[in-house]
């Protein structure tokens, strides 16, 4: 910028200082916008979850989560408490995403194989907190230790393979 | 948000009161934009997304108990055993033992710390199967095969007569042994104990059998002298409570004692018989011994008729028994006169034996 060609330039050292402050107050101004107008555009991609439709390959889309058959160890019986629900969680997204809750979603469902002798299966799960991060472009498998079976659990259901909704609360 | 005037320039806006105005509003969003940014930090970590998928849960299934035995523990009980599941089986909360043969029954349902129970109330030399069950909660391992206990007899006396002929009145002995199961003896059963012995009944003449109150054993094995009256083959029993035992016994009647007349008529069981002024006694007679007992004869004898006052006819004078028998194989007939006494005594006599009278009466 030319300050001589501002016609109510005052040549006077107060005249100066005042134009140099507002010079450092425009440059301010201008690096405070481009930061915000980043920062805003980044969180505003970042926030997309399962959105779409743009076609593009957008890496700060986020992805949900998913989830795969995880391998299990047969550990419930009637009364038990505490046992394992195992999980392999998938995260597409080209960050780590952390768990931070695994929620109840549903009732459990036995196997085919057990379905017509486990009507009532006494499968329940609790809603627990956790932190597993699931690495970028990758899976964890880990186990919550919150499925129950209570004493009325059918006789059909010795041997069955459950399967227990859940959802994640998570954070990137 | 910059003003859209094409003719806008910042040195322009610098200059202009209005537009310094402006600057310090933007100045302010751009502040609260860089306070927003900095309170919620980078950009990704504001992600909350809740995603839905499942996880997996196995469950494990009820063993079958092991190490599955009934005993029977005496006649009428058995003793059911078990172990508990592999490893690889939840611990049981509860065994339920099943009788399943003879006769179905549930025997037992018991904490799953216990393992073993008594099956009651059975029968002697009787086969019992039984299953066991594991259950947790309403999971149940579903019955084992069914294993087996054959329960013995009971407790019981063998009676052994001493052998050779046994005689009315004459004391003989019963070897009594008590047995666990009939068969074993019961070597524990030691000293004098009472005892009941049933059975033969009492002689024609009333009296009655001869048994000790008490018999003492001796690694099991006692001996009882007996005496029994009756002529007859009976079951002798013996008991004591508990274990019973029986043995028959066959009594022949004591040395011949007495004459009777028999299959008479009329009847002289009375000793008299009214046959009217001119009326007849037919009989034959009858040896007996002294309890009563008819006593067949080793030897055919001769028996000796008489009547006195010697009024009437008497055919014939004697009659016989032969041999084996115990009654005269012909009878006689006596017929009274119509001028004889009101009473005519008939006799029946033979040397050493008491003989036999009946007052024939008008």
């Amino acid at each position: 910028m030319d300050r001589s060609a501002s016609p109510n330039e005052q040549p006077t050292t107060r005249g100066a200082a005042r134009k140099r402050k507002r010079r450092r107050t425009r440059a301010v101004v201008f690096v405070a916008v481009a930061v915000a107008a980043f920062g805003a555009a980044a969180a505003f991609a970042a926030w997309q979850v399962g959105g779409g439709g743009s076609g593009t390959a957008t890496a700060v889309n986020a992805q949900n989560l998913t989830t795969s058959a995880a391998t299990t160890t047969a550990a419930l019986y009637p009364g038990i408490t505490g046992a394992n629900l195992y999980l392999t969680v998938n995260n597409t997204n080209p960050f780590p995403v952390t768990i931070t809750s695994v929620n109840t979603n549903g009732a459990a469902v036995p196997d085919a194989a057990h379905a017509s002798g486990c009507v009532t299966t006494g499968v329940s799960y609790a809603t627990t907190a956790t932190t597993k991060t699931v690495p970028a472009n990758g899976s964890l498998s880990f186990t919550v230790p919150s499925v129950s079976m209570s004493n009325a659990s059918d006789t059909g259901c010795q041997g069955a393979t459950f399967t227990i909704p859940v959802s994640f609360t998570a954070t990137s | 948000m910059l003003p859209a005037d094409p003719a806008w320039h910042p040195r322009a806006a610098v200059r202009s009161g209005a537009t310094r105005a402006g600057c310090r509003v933007l100045l302010a969003i751009t502040a609260a934009i860089v306070v927003l940014i900095s309170h919620l930090g980078p950009a990704g970590a504001a992600w909350s997304p809740i995603s839905a998928g499942s996880g997996q849960s196995a469950a494990r299934s009820v063993g079958l108990p092991t190490a599955t035995a009934a005993t029977a523990t005496s006649s009428s009980t058995v003793n059911v055993t078990w172990a508990g599941p592999g490893a690889a089986s939840p611990t049981p909360t509860q065994y339920v033992v099943q009788r399943t043969a003879p006769t179905a029954a549930t025997v037992c349902a018991v904490a799953g710390t216990t393992f073993a129970c008594q099956d009651g109330g059975l029968g002697p030399v009787t086969t019992y199967t039984y299953t066991v069950e594991a259950r947790i909660g309403a999971w149940s391992s579903g019955p084992t095969a069914g294993f087996q206990a054959t329960t013995p007899a009971p407790p019981a006396f063998t009676v052994v007569p001493t052998s050779g002929p046994r005689t009315a009145g004459t004391a003989f002995n019963v070897v009594v042994t008590a047995t666990t199961d009939g068969v074993t003896t019961d070597t524990s059963y030691v000293g004098a104990h009472a005892v009941t012995f049933t059975g033969p009944g009492a002689s024609p003449s009333g009296a009655t059998p001869s048994y000790p109150a008490t018999v003492t054993f001796s690694s099991g094995v006692g001996v009882a002298s007996v005496t029994l009256v009756a002529a007859e083959t009976s079951a002798l029993t013996v008991g004591d409570g508990t274990r019973t035992g029986s043995a028959t016994v066959t009594v022949g009647p004591a040395a011949s004692a007495t004459l009777a007349f028999s299959s008479s008529t009329p009847s002289c069981s009375s000793g008299s018989v009214t046959v009217g002024a001119a009326g007849s006694f037919t009989s034959k007679v009858t040896v007996y011994d002294g309890y009563g007992n008819p006593a067949p004869q080793t030897a055919p004898i001769s028996i000796t008729l008489s009547r006195s006052p010697n009024q009437g006819t008497l055919n014939p004078t004697s009659v016989s028994v032969p041999t084996n028998a115990s009654e005269s194989s012909n009878a006689f007939t006596y017929t009274r006169p119509p001028q004889a006494a009101a009473s005519v005594t008939v006799t029946a006599a033979r040397s050493g034996l008491t003989s036999a009278t009946c007052s024939v009466q008008k």
